[in-house]
């Protein structure tokens, strides 16, 4: 057997097409789930042990069931309570949820990762709760936070695949579609995987350029 | 609404009155009462534990009191003057008035992933809402006053402690407090790096701040301050003129402390 890429030159409008859905998809999860996390990890911290006893029991189950279920549960199971959304919000909602709680963790890391000082020093100053977190704490849990971000970043990247179970049209589906009637699957899936090696680096150059940020400013002290 | 009680120094800078904090069974603050004039320094000594930094933090809500109250420069802490009287103030309403007291802490707490300019007019920006070349005008000035000019761009990660603390220190005065309030700011400190600090504090005193100094530095207290006060299990059992209080204790558990002081320092 030969490779022929050639065949790209026909099919890569498909194949752009379906990029394209993966990193909306992708970008739209990151986009809910990172303040999602946020949250989480904060009302992990909260007074309320009700709060944080159901919190918990829905990171228990958000984490536990996998995200397949999860998303036929928004697609196929909120109908019938009425609730009838289109394919990709779906899958954005599914997602977020699940990864919501995984960043939850992320963040609840990150946070304990910065003295308690420094909360007291912006209290000092008057600085309000919220400005206080996002100026001065969340910039210093990139060093212990960012890195596990990226690598589930990456695996929300991969996940979006699974959105073709509800006929997302992302770059898996996409490449299947293409292949099933060229017949050329090898080259074909090999594009594909190239395209997520790509995106995948950059978000590792993303993880490289805010170490790299956080290194002059989080030197031993 | 519980009326505050009497004053017995209503033109006080700080006015301490019956101040009473605890954390779970301990004790931190049993009774303070402190007058503090405005421009006044006041050194506050004592073994640590015995609720120095609880009264810091208590004058400026960080640690709201439990009970007792706090005025500074004419304003009750936690409250506002309605027209019908006395009523708690909002969280919003503390960080304002808690904007009016300036803290500096024993570990600098400057913010790491900010210039030096940056630290220093972030909260001037937020809580004053000074306009930018406002709150650079100011910061540049204070710089140069601490001896620390041309330092704009460096990270606090990038200066000696020594440094840190009088950014902090400037950071502080950015905000036009009417009170310093001091934290062991130089116990975290090498000692060859301790003087300049004392030295900005010295030159603060001079221009009229009001400063109340938790310190372990006897002979600053003795050559800045213009009352010792000295603490043991969350009260003041002794206070004076420095020199009084550190030359001819009256109080035994003063002189036990002070001793092992001198002990330490020789």
């Amino acid at each position: 057997m030969t490779l022929d890429f050639s065949i790209l030159g026909t099919v890569w409008p498909a194949l752009l097409r379906g990029t394209l859905v993966t990193v909306e998809l992708t970008a739209a999860v990151l986009a809910v789930a990172t303040p999602g996390g946020i949250l989480v990890a904060l009302l992990r911290g909260a007074p309320s042990r009700t709060l944080r006893t159901i919190l918990a029991t829905l990171s228990w189950i958000c984490r536990g069931v996998p995200p397949l279920l999860l998303l036929f549960f928004v697609f196929f199971g909120l109908p019938v309570i009425g609730i009838k959304l289109p394919p990709l919000p779906s899958a954005v909602i599914a997602m977020s949820l699940y990864m919501s709680f995984y960043f939850g963790e992320v963040f609840r890391a990150g946070l304990n990762s910065v003295p308690a000082g420094q909360w007291k020093a912006a209290e000092a100053l008057g600085l309000s709760p919220a400005r206080t977190l996002i100026r001065i704490i969340l910039p210093q849990t990139i060093p212990a936070a960012l890195p596990p971000y990226i690598s589930h970043a990456t695996e929300i990247l991969k996940g979006t695949a699974l959105a073709a179970a509800v006929s997302v049209p992302e770059l898996t589906s996409a490449a299947k579609q293409v292949f099933v009637v060229t017949f050329r699957p090898f080259e074909i899936l090999i594009a594909a995987a190239a395209i997520y090696a790509i995106l995948d680096s950059l978000l590792l150059v993303l993880q490289i350029y805010g170490e790299r940020w956080a290194a002059r400013r989080s030197a031993a002290r | 609404m519980k009326m505050p009680a009497p004053r017995t120094s209503p033109q006080a800078m700080v006015e301490v009155v019956n101040l009473h904090k605890t954390y779970g069974p301990l004790t931190a603050l049993d009774g303070v009462d402190l007058a503090v004039e405005a421009g006044q320094v006041i050194a506050i000594v004592g073994a640590s534990g015995s609720g120095k930094s609880t009264l810091l933090r208590c004058i400026n809500f960080l640690d709201p009191p439990d009970s007792g109250d706090v005025w500074v420069d004419g304003h009750r802490m936690g409250f506002i003057e309605g027209g019908s009287g006395m009523r708690r103030a909002s969280d919003r309403e503390i960080r304002r008035h808690r904007a009016d007291i300036g803290m500096v802490f024993q570990h600098f707490n400057l913010f790491p992933h900010f210039t030096v300019l940056q630290n220093i007019i972030e909260a001037p920006m937020a809580v004053r809402g000074f306009s930018r070349a406002d709150a650079v005008a100011t910061a540049r000035e204070l710089l140069a006053s601490v001896g620390l000019a041309g330092k704009e761009e460096a990270f606090p990660t990038e200066l000696s402690g020594g440094q840190q603390q009088r950014v902090a220190i400037a950071r502080a005065l950015a905000m036009k407090p009417r009170v310093m309030l001091f934290d062991e700011p130089t116990s975290a400190l090498d000692p060859e790096l301790v003087d300049e600090v004392l030295r900005t504090m010295r030159n603060l005193a001079e221009k009229g701040m009001t400063m109340l100094v938790v310190t372990h530095e006897m002979s600053f207290a003795e050559d800045v301050a213009d009352t010792l006060v000295y603490f043991d299990k969350g009260k003041i059992v002794e206070a004076g003129k420095p020199s009084d209080v550190l030359r001819n204790p009256s109080q035994p558990r003063t002189q036990a402390f002070l001793q092992r002081l001198l002990r330490r320092t020789l």
